[in-house]
């Protein structure tokens, strides 16, 4: 047998014990008797110990923790995944904890040791569910076949670098503001004018939100020079209904969906995240007033 | 109200694009959005309200999105993420905010009790939809 065959079944008869099969403490024996042989064999060709090739997919499931995150997955979701990745490449024992921020993994290993990592996470979750797809499927091949931490490493980088087209984002804003501009109670000429503010918010998205500090500085920014685009739109057109052009653009920025999904996750029993997502909800939805309202107030003056 | 039930659909679609769905799904993103915002219309007329006509619609959605999870074999949550949007509480949440900044607190507090009457129901529907959904893929087996 190759050096590269017997690391091939060390791992998969790792995978095997779990703390629930009964076969668990031979599949164990097996295992150990396995590795001695394979370390008497080949220790001058490679340096192998027990704990080396599962502690290195560590760092790898907390990057995969982190796309999922920020690709819009539910917390319950990304523990149940990283658990399952993580007991299908050999751990004994799996406890992941993550709010929207952080992420702590300890792994336990056949031979009893145990790693802890923690990731802090600092970009807010976006929404982005083909990537939320393909790594969907990347744990689900894992689990029904893991790959070395290698392997892993480059599919997940795959993956992560994916991103939407600009032309489709630019086609769903003004597509979502012109219908829920009409949605609102606007007639067809306020969904045109909502269709080009939504072409004007996603080009602050993409040259002043780079720039920002944080979140809520580009949604005030945005919301008070897209407030202002449209007063001075309603002044120069009269026939134009300013708020419900308002509703529209704003159904874009506003946090309507992190303020659902917060009180999902608390209902869920994901408690912090939950009340760490609905002050940020609460926070960003008053920003966005404050922005839009000054925009009215300024337009009132003159 | 049938504008309102087609521009429903476009929106989803549009946040469909927006969330980078497979575009092969932006059809049935557009067909939840109807189909939640129907329900939603045909419980207010039943019985009035905020929270019962959510909670129906949310759980509505819901059903829908993890029907179409196992079809299609994807995640439950893209499709009911796109579907659920006429929902949201936006335009509330707005309005609740506005009233604040102009310092009308009885109005503020009016939109912001509908707004989480909104979020609380939409959620809360999904919710025994997905204990549902858990509890039918464990008796299966």
């Amino acid at each position: 047998m190759t050096p590269k065959i017997i690391r091939r079944f060390l791992m998969y008869t790792a995978a095997k014990i779990t703390p629930e099969t009964d076969c668990r403490v031979s599949s164990k024996e097996v295992y150990l008797k396995l590795h001695e042989l394979y370390s008497e064999h080949y220790s001058n060709l490679e340096e192998i110990t027990i704990m080396q090739p599962i502690t290195q997919y560590l760092p790898i499931f907390l990057d995969m923790g982190d796309e999922l995150l920020s690709s819009g997955a539910e917390i319950f979701r990304v523990e149940d995944t990283l658990n399952r990745m993580g007991m299908a490449c050999g751990a004994t024992r799996m406890n992941v904890f993550v709010i929207t921020s952080s992420i702590v993994i300890t792994m336990e290993c056949p031979d009893g040791n145990a790693r802890t990592q923690t990731k802090r996470i600092r970009k807010s979750a976006g929404n982005d569910f083909t990537k939320l797809d393909k790594l969907n499927d990347l744990s689900r091949n894992f689990c029904s076949q893991p790959c070395e931490p290698q392997e892993l490493r480059k599919s997940l980088e795959t993956i992560s670098r994916m991103r939407p087209t600009p032309f489709e984002q630019l086609a769903g804003s003004i597509l979502a503001a012109f219908s829920f501009a009409i949605f609102f109670g606007g007639d067809f000429r306020d969904g045109l004018f909502a269709a080009v503010a939504a072409v004007l918010i996603r080009i602050f998205h993409k040259y002043i939100r780079p720039v920002c500090m944080n979140e809520v500085t580009f949604q005030f920014a945005a919301s008070f020079l897209t407030g202002c685009f449209i007063c001075a739109g309603c002044r120069l057109f009269p026939f134009l209904h300013m708020d419900k052009i308002m509703i529209g653009d704003i159904m874009l920025l506003i946090p309507g969906l992190m303020t659902t999904n917060a009180i999902r996750d608390v209902l869920i029993g994901d408690t912090i995240s939950g009340a760490m997502r609905f002050i940020e909800a609460i926070l960003l939805a008053a920003i966005l007033a404050l922005g839009f309202i000054g925009a009215i107030c300024l337009f009132r003056r003159f | 109200m049938l504008i309102q039930l087609i521009t429903g659909a476009l929106g989803s679609v549009g946040f469909g694009m927006l969330f980078h769905i497979k575009s092969k799904y932006l059809p049935l993103a557009a067909l939840g959005g109807f189909w939640g915002w129907l329900v939603f219309l045909l419980c207010r007329d039943m019985w009035g309200g905020v929270f019962f006509p959510t909670l129906v619609a949310g759980f509505a959605v819901d059903v829908y999105a993890e029907i179409l999870a196992r079809l299609c074999h994807e995640t439950s949550t893209s499709f009911f993420v796109t579907s659920v949007i006429p929902l949201i509480p936006g335009s509330t949440l707005f309005y609740c905010m506005s009233s604040i900044v102009e310092g009308d607190m009885l109005t503020a507090w009016q939109y912001g009790r509908d707004t989480f009457l909104y979020a609380l129901g939409i959620a809360a529907g999904m919710s025994i939809a997905w204990a549902i959904c858990y509890f039918t893929r464990k008796i299966h087996k």
